[in-house]
């Protein structure tokens, strides 16, 4: 490393809230300031806490002088950086639970400390939030606030740089510089320099939060502190939009705080030895769920989207006389003046304290360096009000800004992260002034942080980043990789309910429409380029007699219209139920039998034999040739032509541009397997040249080494385009005309055209046609992101041969129990708007998914349960073991959960008897296999589907 | 957790099949779609960001036809959340457009002493013109026409026999009042043939239009006298039958789900709220329905189009499996999900584009089909596909009736 030597006034260590106030405060009082922070923007607690901009309530009662400084920062804070903060207001209340007394003796410390609490009526608490528990029994309103710790702090950095000072991101001071008794400055890491410098600074301030022990001991100075680790969970909205605190002596779990778009419920309180130790444990998680729960009923089952922990770094004077926990001692802050307590001079810490403070402590702190060093200029930190790092005026921050900003702009942009609402023009703004990767623009720009956990935006991201960057297709997809790595750890303790569903469809998004993970050599060479031929479709099956049964296939996913199809081919009434749409949306629209080399029908009698309990094995080595024959004849009657078969797999190509093994595929999926070097991939672009949002043809072909081209987009809209828009306007025969005489003027002599699949909807077939024969050469589709324009017309395909067949079909009915006369399954009910309504059948056949489709449902506490029925579930492992590394390749063990099946795929129980006569299932719901690594997600569904409707017509 | 439907913006996984699914969102770009106009949007909404400060504007051409909410396999209620967000949207600054297209009820009134006047001029071009210049209704849009004499006063002549069956209270609503006395009298037929004494107590406009307008205040003052007049009924035990789906679905569900109007009242008459096909089709299934239909001779034939307003019901389609019963009667079902109407949604100039690019796919089925009649529960559906393909558009009570031989079939009953 290369070796600087710089001088200065001040060198303030750490760049947390504390030291960041103080870089400011130095550089208005005139001093040269170097602030050097060891990682980016609040990477210590200041990022890490609860968001409360405190009333001061909380320490009223216990703590009324950390109270009284909370209440005047409170109005400072409100004044300086409006932008950061929003003016939620906040509550205390007492819950039956809490001690009555408590609420009297905290309001009267209120008003001692000059807190403006004010009693309310719990009506009016009920008012300003909905969903608080009902039995509240008092309720006081205080001017809480909400603040954004990046917002804040980014501003500070930028107001202490406008006043000289220099700010150093990613740059820890690795040794402090002692002459004597005399600190005369320190040696600091540049870690993205690739340099060291040592500043000689005239005072040198140490500001490192949990950290401050440590670098305290680099002057030779012992200090005491209690590390005090608390966990916070984000709950996915804001379940309250004003703060809501327990009227009761602080403890675990008793603030829910609205921030940005979600809610946070904290905190816990345990003692650690190391700074770094943010861990969180699954007790802490539902303890906080607990206790968030008994505030706003219900939200033990809302979706818990992230959870984190932050250390406090609490002053302990004396190690030996602290009075217990870490929430016990006081929460002001010291001053450390070392030459005093230590004899070591031109050196200061400052500990303890709270973000609310931060402005306060580093006032008191300037206060001290500047009378040691001379100067007299008084603070002016309390007057100076901070840039807003977005540009905006000077209003309290606002829920709706970004929303507004999109609606009312004059061009909305394009929406890459839907969630946090981040356009395109945001993400090359960031990669352009220093945001190098993912995980950069995540802090930067919020990109991932939403929902969907990077389900869609991660990837048009890492494509973006791919263009503005110029970087190589396997550092791309490779940083996309590491980045949903490094965030699925935080999700992996939060998945269960509608999260868990969420996190499945992401897998389904990464394996299937991705084609992750990466393989291990360059991708070119993961298939060689085949030659495919048309599927035969199998020879219609025998079918029992089902004249004059009436069969209810609960489910609209391809495993129930599969039994709805063959229920239908053998002549009973079927009537199909289901809740919502099914999978055949967000699946690539092809058809997935088994990830194995070699043969496909031999793969699977090995497979069998060697997994009796797989459902190929007990839905028996015919059901899946025979379900195939019927859904492949009924889709190919509405025009899609099948190629592939049992034999050897295709090596399709996916949107990011690697390669998925499927057994069978429509025509224009299918035909990416002669994809290669000399393919041209044209993807879409709007009129102002940026590509498309779902599809990135420049990613695919550095995969392929191959030429991309984008053409102008057909008739872009105000908003982005969904793939089925864009489907619907390829119908159109102009269009067809013009797009393919673009691609022919970029052709040069390329031997195949691979589009987005959006080559029509309902008139696939003929834009296929058209579209190849004005190309010249074949076209192929490579998948977008959901929804799927293949699976809607495979899905389309199926609903239309079922309704032309006289099929009944019940979409958005929820089926809420079962029908049962003694052991035997004779009906449904499902929920209607005010009432349940019975169906009866001869046969009901459940094929309402797993975990993912809603056929299982999970909680925070690990318990699965199947909702219509109750059946018993089998292969449940404790919560902790349900998902190991991102994409493991041994395969996630939460995808074993589910229901036994006999070979008449009758549910099972404990014991292995019928559960339930004249019930079947189907699909994802069975226990025992792994659709995604195993590759088998069709087919299962097909065998299984056909199997149950079978079964259920033999009855 | 009884959560108001904004909350359910916490089950969205952002799959995109609604996306997929609106019909709205499929043929115009003004519109980017279910969810990100709900659950997306919904992240960003405050309850005091109304009116001005609202940040939403696209929200406006969701239609609330309810297919997102239909066919969302998470539990995520986005038409009403749409809804409500669309009423903060409007809060304190109605266009007066909206505030005539939710006062169907008033309209009746005004227009119905002067029917033939009324009739002429909204059938009068210029006029039609100048409204849409003006206030900006659709000059296109289908108007109905005043009938000369209303149901409630036919009622007050027409002595309904005591029933072997019971009582059943019937709620006619705004257009079977004033516009189609004849389909209400068709289900009055139909329910007397079956044994039931039909009452028609004091009752009020839904308040469904004024909901889909935006005006929730006013919506809740009719709820509010509907709850007087007919909780008592509901707490008795008497069925409160309606003729239009959406009247049913709005005293059903929306007086508690949009207005948040949470009251044992409301309880009572939304479990006693019956819409007349699921009533017909319950009581076929005790075994207490009459099958003596005279059907048809020759074979006729029927498509039915499931309107909007029914899905919302999730009870699946009644009114088909009735439809079904009957001899003599070829019954096809509309592959449309919308005809484009959507409540008053087609009327508004700015959408009328719209409402028919939604509606072409049931129109050419028609056109293709040419069936006898087109079935539909919902008054407005039946003007707009009527007006749009020219085929008699009836309520599928109508077929019943002519199918027990009261009249013949797409006549109306006198
Ligand atoms: C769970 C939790 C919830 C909280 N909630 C609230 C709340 O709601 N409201 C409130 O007001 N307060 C809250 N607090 C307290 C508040 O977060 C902290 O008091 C405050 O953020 C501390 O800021 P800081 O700048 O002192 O420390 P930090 O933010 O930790 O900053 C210290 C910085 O020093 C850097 N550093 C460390 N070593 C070195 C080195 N050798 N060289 C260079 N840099 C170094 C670190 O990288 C770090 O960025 C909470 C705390 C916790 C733990
Ligand atoms: S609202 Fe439902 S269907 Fe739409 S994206 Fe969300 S989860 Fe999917
Ligand atoms: S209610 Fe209809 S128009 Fe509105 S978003 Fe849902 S599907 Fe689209």
């Amino acid at each position: 490393m290369a070796k600087k030597s710089i001088g200065t006034d001040v060198l303030v260590i750490g760049g947390g809230a504390t030291g960041s106030g103080l870089a400011l405060d130095l550089a208005l009082r005139g001093l040269r300031v170097i602030l050097a922070e060891a990682g980016g923007v609040a990477e210590g607690t200041s990022g890490r806490y609860h968001g409360l901009l405190h009333s001061g309530g909380r320490y009223a009662v216990r703590d009324p002088e950390s109270a009284a400084e909370c209440a005047l920062e409170n109005r400072i804070l409100r004044k300086i950086m409006p932008h950061a903060i929003e003016d939620t207001g906040g509550l205390f209340i007492s819950l039956p639970d809490d001690p009555p007394e408590y609420a009297d003796e905290w309001l009267a410390a209120c008003h001692k400390c000059g807190i403006p609490a004010e009693e309310i009526s719990t009506s009016e608490a009920l008012r300003l939030s909905p969903n608080l528990n009902r039995a509240v029994k008092r309720a006081f309103w205080v001017p809480d606030g909400s603040c954004d710790s990046f917002d804040a702090i980014n501003s500070l950095f930028r107001a202490a740089e406008a006043n000289g000072a220099e700010v150093w991101l990613y740059s820890p001071v690795v040794e402090i510089l002692r002459e004597g008794d005399k600190v005369v400055g320190a040696r600091v890491k540049r870690l993205r320099e690739g340099e060291e410098v040592e500043i000689r600074a005239r005072w040198v301030v140490n500001s490192a939060g949990p950290w401050a022990a440590k670098v305290a001991t680099m002057a030779g100075c012992k200090v005491g502190m209690k590390l005090s680790r608390g966990a916070l969970i984000a709950m996915n909205v804001r379940w309250t939009h004003i703060v809501l605190n327990r009227c009761r002596m602080p403890s675990d779990g008793d603030i829910l705080v609205p921030v940005g778009t979600v809610s946070i419920i904290g905190t816990t309180s345990v003692t650690v030895q190391d700074p770094a130790d943010t861990r969180v444990e699954r007790w802490e998680i539902e303890k906080l769920l607990a206790e968030g729960d008994a505030m706003v009923p219900g939200l033990a089952k809302a979706r818990a989207l992230r959870c984190w922990a932050g250390v406090r770094p609490l002053y302990e004077p004396d190690a030996g006389e602290a009075d217990g926990e870490g929430r016990e001692v006081k929460r002001t802050f010291t001053v450390l003046d070392h030459e005093e307590r230590d004899g070591i001079g031109n050196f200061t810490s400052i500990l303890g304290g709270k973000f609310t403070t931060y402005r306060l402590m580093a006032e008191k702190t300037a206060d001290l360096v500047c009378a040691k060093l001379g100067v007299n200029t008084q603070a002016s930190t309390a007057n100076y009000v901070l840039p807003d790092p977005h540009d905006g005026i000077g209003h309290h921050y606002f829920l709706g800004a970004r929303l507004r900003e999109l609606e009312r702009g004059p061009d909305p942009g394009e929406l890459i992260c839907e969630c946090e609402i981040v356009t395109r023009a945001g993400i090359e703004h960031a990669l352009r002034n220093g945001s190098k990767t993912l995980n950069d623009l995540r802090r930067d720009l919020r990109v991932g942080m939403g929902p969907c956990q990077g389900a869609f935006c991660a990837f048009r991201t890492a494509a973006i980043r791919q263009a503005t960057l110029g970087i190589t297709h396997s550092e791309a997809i490779g940083d996309l990789e590491s980045f949903l790595r490094e965030r699925w750890k935080g999700f992996k303790p939060l998945l269960w309910g509608h999260n868990l569903r969420q996190a499945l469809l992401a897998e389904s998004n990464y394996r299937r429409i991705l084609g992750l993970p990466m393989p291990d050599g360059p991708v070119a060479d993961t298939a060689q380029p085949q030659h495919i031929p048309q599927a035969e479709i199998p020879p219609a099956p025998e079918l029992p007699d089902g004249k004059g049964k009436k069969v209810i296939v609960i489910g609209m996913g391809i495993a129930g219209l599969t039994a709805a199809l063959t229920a239908l081919r053998a002549g009973a009434q079927v009537h199909l139920v289901a809740g919502g749409l099914g999978k055949l949306h967000i699946s690539p629209g092809w058809l997935e039998i088994l990830d194995a080399e070699g043969d496909l029908s031999d793969a699977i009698g090995r497979l069998t034999s060697e997994r009796p309990d797989h459902p190929y094995a007990l839905a028996g080595p015919e059901a899946l040739r025979d379900g195939m024959a019927i859904v492949l004849e009924a889709a190919a009657r509405h025009g899609l032509e099948w190629y592939g078969g049992f034999g050897q797999g295709m090596a399709l190509l996916t949107l990011a541009g690697l390669r998925r093994r499927v057994a069978l595929a429509p025509k224009a999926l299918a035909q990416s397997a002669v994809a290669s070097s000399d393919t041209l991939i044209v993807g879409f672009k709007h009129s102002g040249g940026k590509e498309w949002r779902d599809f990135y043809p420049h990613l695919i072909a550095a995969g392929l080494g191959a030429r991309a081209v984008e053409i102008e987009m057909p008739s872009p809209g105000r908003f982005d385009a969904w793939p089925q828009e864009l489907a619907r306007r390829m119908e159109n025969p102009a269009i067809i005309g013009q797009v393919a005489a673009e691609v022919r003027r970029h052709l040069g002599g390329a031997s195949a055209v691979g589009f987005p699949a959006v080559l029509g909807l309902y008139m696939h077939r003929d834009v296929l046609a058209r579209l190849q024969d004005e190309v010249g050469v074949p076209v192929f589709e490579i998948p977008t992101l959901p929804p799927s324009v293949p699976g809607m017309r495979l899905y389309e395909a199926l609903r239309k041969e079922l309704l032309q067949g006289g099929a009944e079909i019940t979409i958005g009915a929820k089926v809420v129990r079962g029908v049962t006369d003694g052991d035997r399954c004779v009906g449904i009910a499902i929920g209607t708007v005010n009432r349940e309504r019975i169906l009866r059948a001869n046969a009901v056949i459940m094929a309402t998914g797993g975990l993912f489709g809603g056929g299982l449902e999970s909680d925070h506490k690990g318990k699965v349960w199947e909702p219509i029925f109750g059946l018993p579930v089998a292969n449940v492992m404790d919560r902790d073991k349900w998902f190991g590394q991102f994409l493991d390749s041994n395969g996630q063990p939460v995808h074993k959960i589910g229901l036994r099946v006999d070979n008449s795929m009758r549910p099972l129980d404990e014991s292995g008897g019928v559960a339930l006569k004249g019930l079947h299932l189907a699909g994802r719901q069975i226990a025992g296999y792994d659709p995604y690594t195993e590759g088998c997600s069709e087919g299962v569904d097909i065998a299984t589907g056909f199997k149950a409707a079978v079964a259920a017509l033999a009855d | 957790m009884e959560q108001l439907p904004e909350f359910t913006a916490d089950m969205c996984i952002k799959c995109n099949i609604c996306t997929a699914s609106c019909p709205v969102a499929a043929v115009t770009d003004l519109f980017p779609g279910p969810k990100t106009v709900g659950p997306q949007a919904q992240r960003f909404r405050k309850p005091d960001s109304r009116g001005k400060g609202s940040p939403d504007k696209s929200v406006d051409y969701c239609s609330g036809c309810g297919v997102c909410t239909m066919v969302c396999p998470h539990g995520v209620h986005v038409m009403e959340m749409n809804a409500r967000a669309r009423a903060a949207l409007y809060d304190g600054h109605i266009p007066l457009r909206n505030r005539i297209l939710g006062r169907s009820e008033l309209l009746g009134k005004i227009g119905h002493p002067v029917s033939g006047l009324a009739n002429m001029a909204m059938n009068f071009r210029p006029m039609r013109i100048l409204a849409e210049k003006i206030i900006g209704i659709h000059r296109d849009a289908p108007f109905p026409k005043w009938a000369p004499e209303t149901f409630r006063s036919w009622a007050k002549r027409h002595i309904s026999p005591p029933g072997t069956s019971g009582k059943v209270v019937l709620f006619h609503g705004c257009a079977g009042n004033y516009y189609e006395p004849w389909v209400i009298k068709a289900a009055v037929a139909v329910l007397e043939h079956n044994g039931y004494e039909v009452v028609v107590p004091q009752q009020n406009c839904c308040g469904l239009p004024l909901i889909s307008n935006g005006e929730f205040d006013a919506a809740s003052a009719y709820a509010e006298r509907n709850l007087k007049s007919l909780a008592p009924y509901a707490e008795e035990g008497i069925p409160i039958i309606g003729v239009g789906t959406s009247c049913t679905l709005t005293l059903k569900s929306d007086y508690r789900e949009i207005l948040g109007l949470r009251t044992p009242e409301s309880e009572a008459l939304a479990a006693a709220t019956y819409d007349i096909s699921e009533f017909l089709l319950l009581a076929y299934e005790r075994g207490d329905l009459k099958t003596d239909f005279v059907g048809f001779e020759p074979e006729k034939t029927a498509l039915y189009h499931a309107q909007c307003q029914l899905r919302a019901h999730k009870m699946g389609l009644p009114a088909l499996e009735l439809l079904r019963m009957i001899p003599g009667l070829k019954v096809f079902q509309s592959d449309a999900v919308c005809c484009g109407i959507a409540g008053t949604y087609g009327y508004k100039v700015e959408k009328h584009e719209i409402s028919m690019a939604i509606g072409e796919p049931l129109f050419t089925q028609a056109a293709e089909l040419q069936p006898d009649v087109i079935a539909c529960g919902s008054e407005t559906c039946r003007w707009h596909i009527e007006a749009n393909t020219g085929i008699r558009t009836v309520h599928p009570v109508e077929i019943l009736a002519a199918a027990y031989g009261f009249m013949g079939l797409g006549e109306q009953l006198r």
